[in-house]
């Protein structure tokens, strides 16, 4: 078994049990190479679960994950952010003692860029994303809306970024924000071609921004397809009202 | 004047000014102090102030707050001394091999305790001590002289063994010069600003690509050499080990409480520690401990519980925010 051609992401029949609880039950999915894709379903449906699955956070019991046709599952997170797959986390994860500046600086680093390079490519990215004025900030400091913008920013600093897996970036975040949450991920996807699997509850930004949505319920895909093909699902329909 | 703080933490300019002057003054003091008694004290700062910044490497810098110290330090002596007294080898070079011995001790206890975190890691390095000691104090690993052996005096600079205190001043010096630029380097490369992200937040830090084993195992073994160097100056100085002695909990605790009151994650704090708390320890130790044993514990934990709650950042984190006032004075 290998990957379709043109799937930059093919999650082949994942799964995922803690104990007796199976979060991902042979979930498939696959994402071709610059498309915009949103993850979305009803609370613990699993959203997170694939998100930490695929960037390598948790390990797959059964099934295979590829990245251009290249098996990532197995390996560590570092060595899948290698292979161009950056991640945020639901509630913002930023290193919090260091400034905004050196938050986008680290990734960089990682990379293989040095301090130089790294610094240019980090004060060019906040520049992009209005931050520049809070750059010498400690990172503690920020709104949850800016800790989210930062995370978001903090990955497009890796210069081989291919896949952008986000976890709610809209999540409580303010519609100022939020616009330049969508901005940046509407430029750097035309751009730069980078793909994206974003998980959002929001289904109004979601289908403004997301080209094809995969519903995800009791850690089963439910639905995939355009956004008012699953809107008009009545599986989907039923998971959501409860029925 | 916080944040400029932040921004000179990746420069090399943040070496500067004040602290190289202190350090500086620092290395004079020998030539002030012809005391034997005092130079004797200054040799011991200048030890534990080395050992104290060996140590802030992996638990200040790194966040990982290592017991396991007290083993590379046992490792460094014995393999200093083994070697110069069994085996007529210079401790110039069993120096460094004790160093490197803890390099691979501290690779085995990596290995072993990285994916613990915080209050788990704590104890299984502890553990960890715990065994090596018990290796150290049960079995002769191939020691002919005994465990507990007093190393022959046989002064000349090859031997690390002087008639007068003023080059142990020096060496002891040097060694912490040497650490300070080593630490100095480490926090204004990239390797700091991995530091600083693992110590912040570890799982962001991997899934932004930082290589966190390997970073963790390097400044491990970092701080786990000149641990274990310190130990191999400091069997030579003393001119005696045994087990209880250079394997001690008590001697660790003493060169973290003074990175502690210091101030963890700063070069300076360790030195500025060591600097007022070996002199009140041996002050304890020699006209107190006598009558009241325990009552310097009780002193120290005094002093490290009224840090921890009136200064958490230590003497240097006081000072900064002293300073920060006082220029607030001056120009708002």
């Amino acid at each position: 078994m290998n990957s379709q051609n043109d799937s930059i992401l093919d999650v082949q029949g994942i799964i995922k049990d803690f104990g007796g609880l199976r979060a991902i039950n042979h979930v498939s999915l696959q994402i071709r190479e610059g498309e915009v894709r949103g993850l979305i379903g009803p609370n613990a449906s699993g959203k997170t679960t694939l998100i930490n699955l695929i960037s390598g956070m948790y390990k797959v019991d059964d099934g295979h994950i590829y990245l251009n046709g290249k098996r990532i599952d197995g390996l560590e997170p570092d060595q899948i952010a290698s292979r161009g797959v950056m991640r945020t986390f639901q509630i913002s994860r930023i290193f919090r003692n260091m400034t905004v500046l050196e938050n986008v600086m680290v990734p960089a680093l990682a990379q293989g860029q040095s301090l130089f390079e790294a610094r240019r490519h980090a004060e060019e990215l906040l520049d992009f994303a209005l931050l520049t004025r809070l750059k010498d900030e400690p990172a503690r400091s920020l709104s949850g809306g800016q800790a989210m913008l930062l995370q978001i920013v903090r990955g497009f600093v890796h210069q081989d970024l291919r896949l952008y897996l986000m976890d709610e970036p809209f999540a409580g975040v303010h519609d100022v924000i939020k616009g330049v949450i969508l901005k940046t991920i509407k430029t750097m996807n035309e751009e730069r071609k980078i793909t994206f699997l974003i998980v959002s509850h929001e289904m109004t930004t979601i289908s403004s921004v997301c080209h094809h949505v995969t519903v995800l319920d009791k850690g089963e895909v439910l639905s995939q397809g355009t956004m008012e093909e699953v809107a008009n699902d009545p599986a989907v329909i039923d998971s959501y009202l409860g029925g | 004047m916080l944040e400029k703080n932040y921004v000179l933490q990746g420069s090399w300019k943040g070496i500067a000014s004040p602290f190289v002057l202190f350090l500086v003054l620092l290395g004079l003091t020998p030539l002030v102090f012809n005391h034997p008694f005092y130079r004797h004290v200054l040799t011991l700062i200048f030890l534990f102030a080395f050992l104290s910044v060996a140590w802030n490497l992996i638990s200040g810098y790194g966040g990982l707050f290592s017991l396991a110290h007290a083993a590379f330090f046992g490792v460094g002596a014995y393999t200093t001394a083994i070697l110069y007294v069994d085996y007529k080898v210079s401790p110039w070079v069993g120096l460094p091999l004790g160093g490197i011995l803890g390099v691979v001790v501290a690779s085995i206890i990596g290995f072993a305790t990285f994916r613990l975190r915080q209050f788990f890691f704590v104890l299984s390095t502890l553990a960890c001590y715990e065994a090596i000691r018990a290796l150290f104090g049960y079995w002769r690993l191939g020691v002919k002289t005994g465990l507990g052996t007093t190393i022959p005096r046989s002064v000349g600079f090859m031997n690390l063994t002087f008639n007068k205190e003023l080059p142990y001043n020096y060496i002891a010096f040097a060694l912490l010069v040497i650490v300070v630029l080593v630490a100095r380097l480490v926090t204004a490369s990239k390797f700091g600003y991995y530091l600083r992200a693992i110590k912040d937040d570890e799982d962001a830090a991997l899934s932004m690509g930082v290589r966190v084993p390997r970073v963790k195992l390097m400044i491990f073994g970092m701080s786990a050499f000149f641990t274990a160097v310190g130990g191999g100056f400091y069997a030579m100085y003393i001119g005696y080990i045994e087990p209880n002695t250079v394997f001690s909990v008590d001697l660790m605790l003493q060169y973290i409480l003074y990175a502690i009151v210091g101030g963890m994650a700063t070069l300076g704090g360790p030195v500025l520690g060591s600097l007022v708390l070996v002199p009140l320890t041996i002050f304890l130790q020699g006209f107190v401990g006598g009558k009241l044993a325990s009552l310097g514990f009780f002193i120290y934990g005094i002093v490290l519980i009224v840090t921890i709650i009136l200064a958490p950042g230590g003497m240097m984190g006081g000072i900064r925010s002293v300073s920060k006032k006082l220029l607030r004075g001056m120009f708002f």
